[in-house]
């Protein structure tokens, strides 16, 4: 169970002013629920989903799993706790371009559950050829389209079976077509883990395919 | 494991800046390598070969070159001393042994040691087998029989039974003294020194050969040591001789010898191991600056690892901090960073101890054939340390990167 409170991200221009990045009073996410973040370009939706990540800390506010407040953390607890609960997909896939789809999936395996033995690579075959990639295990980042490519990276995201997945953007790099199987992908194997899904777009069509929409605004800048 | 593959991968993806920075460190320590090795067999080629001479006498002159032309068998002689003086140390109550050996003379380049029978009883140290030993045929009996070094029958392909004429000299291209055969009578076996260059024979083939020698020499026969001595050949060189190998009794009566000698107007008495050292230690200096050089230039290296390996990790950051959003902590990607620091140089230190290793086997074979000094490679403490230090600074020339950039934030570089 995923709860925010009054949570604000700021920077500090050079200029003296204050920027918002994000601010969201409420928000909450149930476990299994699937919920769109839409909101136009400098609303604070890649900030929010890196707040909840804990990749970065808020400047205010409280943010909350299972009760307890993941933000006071410490780096070290952070870490093991987005290794085990959180995988992340970025608009641009991310994968990693000098290790293959199969060794980039166990990156995640290994530097995130901790373990890699033999399930594990029994469940990195299952998940790459349920997504189509089966006979693709082997080949590098570069030899792959975008469409698969994305499809690597929502492997990885998944693989260690995380109660959270934050998806940026995932379909804007994709085609129609591509953009429709990913999505299809990711809403299935979220709702068969159990894992919340929280997905920031702009794009219409991907919001009308989630029964909850959070919507965000552009915070604003506060002169010095 | 999967520090190792991430590792090995990022170095993969860029092989020609990561190649050419293992070859810098593996140059600088082969560089160091064979320095600390050709120093460490010099001196233990140089020792071994004085081990069988305790004292030598010979003329007055420079104490280099009596042990150069005697021990090694290079250089030219002093000159003659009186061969009576042999028998006078034979006499004195501190002496064990007391050997002449003459030379002057070569065959194609290879020295003919004119000396008695007493040579091959002589033993490098009491209850040892003697140094010179008779491999095939027998010790030489009658002049003109002549026993070679395993190294000079090897070259020459004298076996026993075939005969040759030495020349006058001590290098090849003297005059050739070919009223007087020598027939091959024996074999040594492999002394692992510049004896076994040389070719024995008795002093009186040597005081024959030149008795009969009525054809002025040409000036370059020989060097002018030789040429000084042997001008008075006609005169004396059947009571001469170039050195007496002296074996004393024990060390205090080779102290006392020595000490006697002090006082001695016609000839002098070395300590052979004492003149090495000696020779070593000013050769040292020189050795000391070769090792400071090597040394910086394998700081220098280790720099260049520290720098590459943090421009790298630089350059990934957006890399580093997917895989921070995948699971891996701050620690992971320190391990990461300095598996990739460590790889780089621990493979060119273990290809630069090798190549180290591999240029010192052909330099050593190279001075071995020249010299006939035993080169050999003894892995000594300094080498071990050496390598440890290599091997304990690389791994702090990669804890500099991977502390630095494992510690920059995922949100940041993410972009």
């Amino acid at each position: 169970m995923l709860t925010i409170r009054n949570i604000r991200k700021e920077y500090r221009h050079p200029n003296g002013e204050t920027i918002v990045a994000a601010a969201v009073r409420e928000f909450g996410a149930a476990q299994g629920e699937q919920i769109v973040l839409a909101g136009p370009s400098g609303s604070g939706k890649t900030t929010l989903l890196h707040l909840i990540a804990g990749f970065t800390e808020p400047t205010a506010g409280e943010i909350l799993w299972d009760g307890e407040r993941i933000d006071a953390w410490a780096g070290r607890r952070r870490d093991t706790w987005r290794g085990g609960n959180v995988g992340y997909i970025f608009q641009n896939f991310n994968l990693l371009p000098g290790l293959d789809v199969r060794e980039n999936v166990m990156v995640a395996a290994a530097l995130g559950n901790r373990k890699f033995g033999s399930e594990e690579r029994r469940r990195i075959s299952d998940l790459l050829a349920r997504v189509g990639l089966g006979d693709r295990a082997g080949h590098k980042p570069s030899q792959l389209s975008m469409g698969e490519q994305q499809r690597v990276a929502v492997v990885r995201a998944l693989i260690n079976t995380p109660r959270l997945i934050l998806a940026d953007e995932p379909t804007a790099s994709l085609d129609r077509d591509n953009a429709d199987i990913v999505l299809g992908l990711l809403q299935t194997l979220c709702r068969e883990q159990g894992s919340i899904l929280i997905l920031a777009t702009h794009d219409h069509e991907v919001r009308a395919r989630f029964p909850r929409v959070h919507e965000m605004t552009r915070p604003g800048r506060i002169p010095a | 494991m999967i520090h190792l593959l991430i590792a090995w991968r990022n170095l993969e993806a860029k092989p020609l800046q990561n190649l050419l920075t293992v070859a810098v460190v593996a140059t600088s320590l082969a560089m160091t390598v064979v320095v600390m090795l050709l120093a460490a067999s010099i001196h233990y080629g140089l020792v071994r070969a004085t081990e069988p001479f305790d004292l030598i006498v010979g003329a007055k002159g420079s104490p280099n070159q009596l042990v150069l032309n005697t021990v090694f068998l290079q250089d030219v002689p002093i000159g003659n001393i009186d061969y009576a003086i042999a028998g006078e140390l034979a006499q004195n109550p501190l002496v064990a042994s007391a050997v002449a050996v003459g030379f002057g003379d070569n065959y194609r380049g290879y020295r003919m040691v004119g000396t008695e029978a007493a040579l091959f009883a002589h033993t490098v140290a009491s209850g040892r087998p003697p140094w010179l030993q008779v491999a095939d045929g027998r010790p030489f009996q009658n002049p003109f029989e002549a026993v070679l070094g395993a190294k000079a029958a090897r070259e020459t392909g004298l076996k026993p039974g075939d005969s040759f004429v030495s020349s006058h000299g001590v290098v090849a291209g003297g005059e050739i003294h070919g009223d007087k055969k020598y027939t091959v009578v024996g074999i040594l076996k492999p002394v692992d020194g510049p004896y076994d260059r040389a070719i024995l024979t008795s002093l009186q083939s040597i005081w024959q050969a030149h008795s009969h020698d009525s054809a002025p020499r040409p000036e370059t026969s020989a060097p002018s040591g030789v040429q000084d001595a042997d001008e008075d050949h006609d005169h004396d060189h059947d009571h001469g001789t170039t050195v007496i190998l002296v074996k004393p009794k024990g060390y205090a009566e080779a102290m006392r010898l020595y000490q006697q000698f002090q006082k001695e107007r016609r000839v002098q008495m070395v300590f052979p191991s004492q003149v090495v050292v000696n020779l070593f230690a000013a050769l040292g200096e020189g050795q000391k600056v070769l090792n400071i050089i090597a040394y910086a230039v394998f700081a220098m290296a280790l720099l260049l690892v520290s720098f590459s390996v943090y421009w790298s990790a630089l350059s990934r950051a957006r890399d580093r901090a997917v895989l921070r959003a995948v699971g891996a902590s701050q620690g992971d990607i320190f391990r990461i960073i300095l598996a990739e620091g460590v790889l780089i140089v621990w493979s060119g230190a273990v290809i630069g101890w090798l190549a180290g290793h591999g240029v010192f086997a052909v330099l050593a074979g190279f001075l071995q054939q020249k010299t006939g000094i035993l080169f050999a490679s003894p892995f000594t403490a300094s080498e071990a340390y050496t390598m440890a230090g290599a091997l304990g600074i690389g791994l702090l020339a990669a804890v500099i990167p991977a502390w630095f950039t494992a510690r920059s934030g995922i949100a940041t570089d993410l972009g």
